[in-house]
């Protein structure tokens, strides 16, 4: 234990140690130690490195730790474009609403999730890794609908909303995008038909090609970053204050 | 009463000690063991302000220090400080 303790000495600023350390030295070798000192002497060689700094420094210090830890994070996390289509379907009425949901099943059903996977090579390192389903249930997390207004569409009497698609490569998210939209137009012409509807599904906004990452939203890192950073500060710079010594009466 | 500080000062207004000696000592009038980073935490605090200093030695790297004029003042401005503190508490406690 006296080594992990004279290690810990060395965390000491250098000036310190050339002052005191031989006789810190000394009193290692003389006292009795226990676990319970190993903590207290990081904890004095903490205080000890941050103590001239002050209050001030001691939060700015740690914010500015924060924000780099934060920015390190995103630079590690891994990036994700998305690529959105925006549909109409008319007339907004029930039976466009079960060929939508007849032909989102058959969209999003595990076959032809499969078949996209596979004829684009999708998620190729997770394939190497998971079985074949786990990749499949990736995917479907990957795929978001829901509804939307379009401005410039201007008619109420159609339902409309956007397929999107997320993926770590811009382009292959926009050419997924394009399959899966091909399958929902292929899909309506087949479903319509079986419920008697006339169901017409149209493109307004084809598959975008993104052009920057959706996720990781480094502004946001940086923020959250930044707030823990400046909390932690405040909590330490408030803890080593408070456990510098009390005064009782006049100062001399 | 567990201020580091105070108790490297009251353990010093009995004679000139060393590191390994105060921390014996504190332990034995105050019943508080002191860390050794804690203590040496409050000896560099101390010897900054000027309230003890280093003295001459023949033990080899076991320094011994002194308190100071200062210190030792402070030392009495805090124990006064105290004791009124204690008085009034124990007052209270007996017209309670």
């Amino acid at each position: 234990m006296k080594r992990i303790m004279r290690f810990l000495v060395r965390l000491y600023p250098l000036r310190w140690r050339n002052r005191y350390g031989a006789e810190f030295d000394a009193l290692l070798e003389d006292a009795t130690l226990t676990a319970r000192d190993t903590f207290d002497i990081f904890w004095g060689a903490l205080k000890m490195q941050m103590t001239p700094w002050g209050f001030g420094r001691v939060t700015i210090g740690c914010s500015v730790v924060g924000i780099l830890a934060a920015a390190a994070v995103s630079f590690m996390a891994p990036v994700h474009y998305e690529s959105r289509s925006i549909f109409t379907a008319m007339p907004a009425d029930e039976s466009t609403r079960r060929v939508l949901n007849n032909v989102e099943q058959n969209v999003l059903s595990r076959e032809s999730l499969t078949l996209v996977i596979k004829e684009h090579n999708l998620y190729p390192h997770e394939r190497a890794r998971l079985p074949f389903d786990a990749v499949v249930d990736r995917m479907k997390r990957n795929i978001h609908l829901y509804p939307t207004r379009l401005a410039s569409a201007g008619n109420r009497d159609s339902f409309t909303f956007v397929v999107q698609f997320d993926y770590s490569d811009p382009r292959v998210a926009q050419q997924v995008n394009e399959e899966l939209a091909g399958r929902f137009m292929k899909g309506n012409f087949e479903v319509a038909p079986q419920y008697d509807s006339h169901t017409t599904l149209r493109l307004p906004e084809l598959p975008s090609l993104p052009l920057r990452p959706a996720s990781p939203n480094r502004t946001r890192f940086a923020a959250v970053g930044l707030f823990a950073g400046l909390l932690t500060g405040l909590t330490f710079a408030t803890v080593l204050g408070s456990r510098r010594p009390t005064t009782v009466g006049p100062r001399p | 009463m567990t201020d580091p500080s105070l108790l490297v000062l009251s353990s010093l207004a009995s004679g000139d000690k060393h590191g390994y000696a105060m921390m014996e000592d504190i332990e034995r009038f105050a019943g508080v063991r002191l860390g050794p980073g804690t203590l040496y935490g409050a000896i560099t605090r101390l010897e900054k302000r000027g309230w003890i200093r280093p003295v001459e030695s023949a033990t080899g790297r076991r320094q011994p220090y002194t308190i100071t004029g200062v210190g030792r003042e402070h030392l009495c401005d805090q124990l006064a400080g105290l004791d009124r503190v204690v008085r009034t508490g124990m007052r209270r406690l007996k017209n309670a």
